[in-house]
């Protein structure tokens, strides 16, 4: 039973047909490389960053008309223009923060992909 | 060594992919015959598999052979070609290729051999070919065909007897 086995796997192998021409690899290794090259240039959107952003723009837009149409209570708040000018610092140091952060990120990953 | 490759060729080097696609190339072009029966779907198929596993390379993890992944997609593909097509094939195609250089002697065995292969029921016939071409054992043909072990077990079996047979009859 062993040696038959052994008979029909050796039969089998030599005689298979064999792709012998080398354009038959190249053309798989050329259509790969030009796919990685092509993803890896492929412009990147991070969706949930995109969702973020576009939430806190709608919130900005709904605080503008709230405070517009309800202009009184900012002032029993007690906030002058000087906290204003520290929120807006502050939310401005976080955006270049942010954008820093996808730049350094996006080298990384394109040193990685080379 | 194959482990090594395979990291090489996930990170881009064109020798690694070089390599790795030669050593497979044949076998996995003989299963998808074995499966499509023409030549031209089945080099296309064979191409495509690869592409699909290079594609994904850089997920693989090492806990299934590098060749049962591969041979998956390429069944995979080949059944899907067959179904999509709708394809009933009546060509003529021949798993056995007469340039090999054998021998007289062992021409008549060889042809009796190829003669019962091709007398297997189509699913029959891709289990011997993953057996004893690709050389994947009852699990792993399991692995590719998504059939049950028990179910491998009794279809080698059977086709085993009849292959046998005729290889009796061919050796007397």
């Amino acid at each position: 039973m062993q040696s038959n086995d052994d008979i029909i796997r050796k039969t089998l192998r030599k005689n298979m047909h064999r792709i012998d021409d080398d354009s038959f690899t190249q053309s798989i290794v050329k259509t790969h490389m030009e796919r990685r090259a092509s993803v890896a240039t492929k412009p990147f959107v991070n969706f949930s960053s995109l969702i973020v952003g576009l939430s806190v723009f709608i919130a900005s837009i709904g605080l503008v008309l709230l405070i517009r149409y309800n202009g009184e209570w900012i002032y029993e708040t007690g906030l002058t223009e000087h906290h204003g000018i520290l929120i807006f610092t502050i939310s401005l140091l976080f955006l270049v923060f942010k954008w820093l952060e996808e730049v350094v990120l996006s080298r990384q990953t394109s040193l990685n992909q080379e | 060594m194959e482990s090594e490759i395979i990291k090489k060729a996930a990170s881009g080097d064109p020798e690694a992919l070089t390599l790795l696609i030669d050593e497979y190339k044949d076998i996995a072009y003989n299963l998808a015959l074995s499966i499509v029966k023409n030549p031209e779907d089945a080099r296309d198929i064979t191409q495509d598999s690869f592409l699909k596993v290079l594609e994904k390379i850089g997920s693989f993890r090492n806990d299934a052979k590098f060749s049962t992944w591969l041979y998956r997609i390429v069944y995979n593909q080949s059944v899907g070609f067959l179904k999509k097509a709708n394809h009933t094939c009546t060509i003529d195609y021949d798993l056995y290729d007469n340039n090999s250089g054998s021998d007289s002697d062992s021409e008549e065995l060889i042809q009796e051999l190829y003669r019962a292969i091709h007398s297997l029921a189509d699913t029959d016939r891709n289990i011997v070919m993953l057996f004893y071409l690709a050389e994947k054992s009852v699990k792993e043909i399991a692995l590719i065909t998504g059939l049950s072990r028990g179910n491998i077990k009794v279809i080698l079996h059977r086709a085993r007897k009849k292959i046998f047979n005729t290889m009796e009859h061919a050796i007397k």
